[in-house]
């Protein structure tokens, strides 16, 4: 790659790119300097951007007519509506900035939102449900798949025809820690015996190619 | 779905360029959204699906009347600057300039501007929402961000 044209870079920017192109753009930033200063200026006026309307978010609220009381909606929901417990999940912390660190991350959601390391697997274990390891080599699978080749909001699907299990795996952001280590937020949603769980994570990119899960979160209970 | 409230809020109010109008379509978007809930396919975005409707009765609205010309609150109370930080004070004239900046650009960029940008949406669920192509939504994300990049710079910091 020898010129970078503003599409790709303003995806550089966002973070969609997959890693081996994110790659190649630092490899041309390293040595010129006037895109380093486009890249620099984008990023600037895109946090701009991306504060400039936030106080509505903070201003007094009119009363909305929301309808009838107590409509409950998942913001994943299940397939099959049964009498497991829907979950009202708020995604909305997924947009990160992109220069977020991980370090930042892990701060912020050990305060209180509901960080957990092995949560997922606890959670379904107390639902009375467990994976197999077929299960889980095809949740690796989607994982490093999306992590790697996907571009983000890519859906990986994987199924388990043995136990009816199945789920996704959607790549969101890529960004780089200082060390220079590519780090990817996903959105792993799995679907076991009719209910939906949804957690999110950052893995990181090894040198050696090897992905790592750094975190793994569940997001704030938003919605009702 | 209460708990979109603030982020449909600010979509609309990005899209409008005031907060009344914002209000208004945020409160058209959930009447809509609750008549229609039937519509909506199990397993996809709840907050997708709504920026979607919320856009599409934007466009109605814009076609049904495009007579009027787009008003923008410049009284608005949120708008006033708190205290007499000087820094503060500098920040939020910028973030005004930018704002009046998007409100210049076309509809179509400002759209998948706000969604990328502020909403965090990534670039194929933007595709998904508006029905249009990937390359479409780059194009212009890119276009409208160049610009921006270019008024920012100009602006005396």
């Amino acid at each position: 790659m020898n010129s970078i044209d503003d599409i790709t870079l303003v995806a550089y920017v966002d973070g969609e790119l997959d890693p081996a192109t994110c790659a190649e753009i630092e490899a041309l930033l390293a040595k010129n300097q006037d895109l380093r200063g486009k890249v620099r200026s984008l990023r600037e006026s895109t946090a701009l951007v991306r504060s400039a309307f936030n106080h509505v978010l903070y201003s007094p609220m009119p009363d909305f007519d929301t309808g009838r009381e107590g409509v409950v909606v998942p913001l994943i929901a299940s397939g099959s509506a049964g009498k497991h417990r829907q979950r009202v999940r708020n995604w909305w912390p997924r947009a990160l900035p992109l220069a977020a660190s991980l370090a930042a991350l892990v701060v912020g959601a050990s305060l209180g939102h509901h960080f957990t390391e092995r949560g997922f697997d606890r959670e379904l274990r107390n639902a009375g449900f467990s994976l197999s390891s077929k299960d889980e080599s095809a949740i690796q699978n989607a994982l490093i798949q999306g992590l790697e080749k996907e571009l983000s909001g890519t859906r990986v699907a994987w199924t388990n025809p043995d136990t009816g299990h199945g789920g996704e795996i959607v790549p969101i952001r890529t960004f780089r820690l200082e060390d220079g280590q590519y780090c990817r937020e996903f959105v792993d949603v799995r679907n076991v015996a009719g209910s939906t769980y949804d957690q999110g994570g950052i893995a990181c990119r090894r040198t050696d190619g090897v992905w790592k899960v750094r975190v793994r979160y569940l997001p704030e209970n938003g919605g009702v | 779905m209460i708990g979109l409230l603030p982020r449909l809020r600010r979509f609309a109010y990005g899209l409008s360029g005031s907060l009344d109008e914002a209000d208004d379509l945020v409160q058209s978007t959930f009447e809509r959204a609750l008549s229609h809930i039937d519509q909506w396919q199990a397993g996809t975005r709840l907050d997708s699906w709504m920026y979607r409707i919320l856009h599409s009765i934007r466009i109605n609205r814009l076609h049904a009347d495009n007579l009027r010309t787009k008003k923008l609150d410049d009284s608005d109370p949120d708008e006033q600057i708190g205290g007499d930080n000087a820094r503060e004070m500098e920040a939020k004239l910028t973030l005004e300039a930018v704002r009046q900046f998007i409100w210049k650009l076309p509809e179509e960029q400002r759209t998948i501007l706000l969604l990328v940008v502020v909403e965090g949406v990534s670039y194929k669920d933007v595709s998904d929402m508006l029905c249009i192509p990937i390359g479409t939504v780059t194009s212009r994300l890119a276009r409208a961000r160049l610009a921006i990049k270019d008024f920012v710079e100009m602006v005396p910091s």
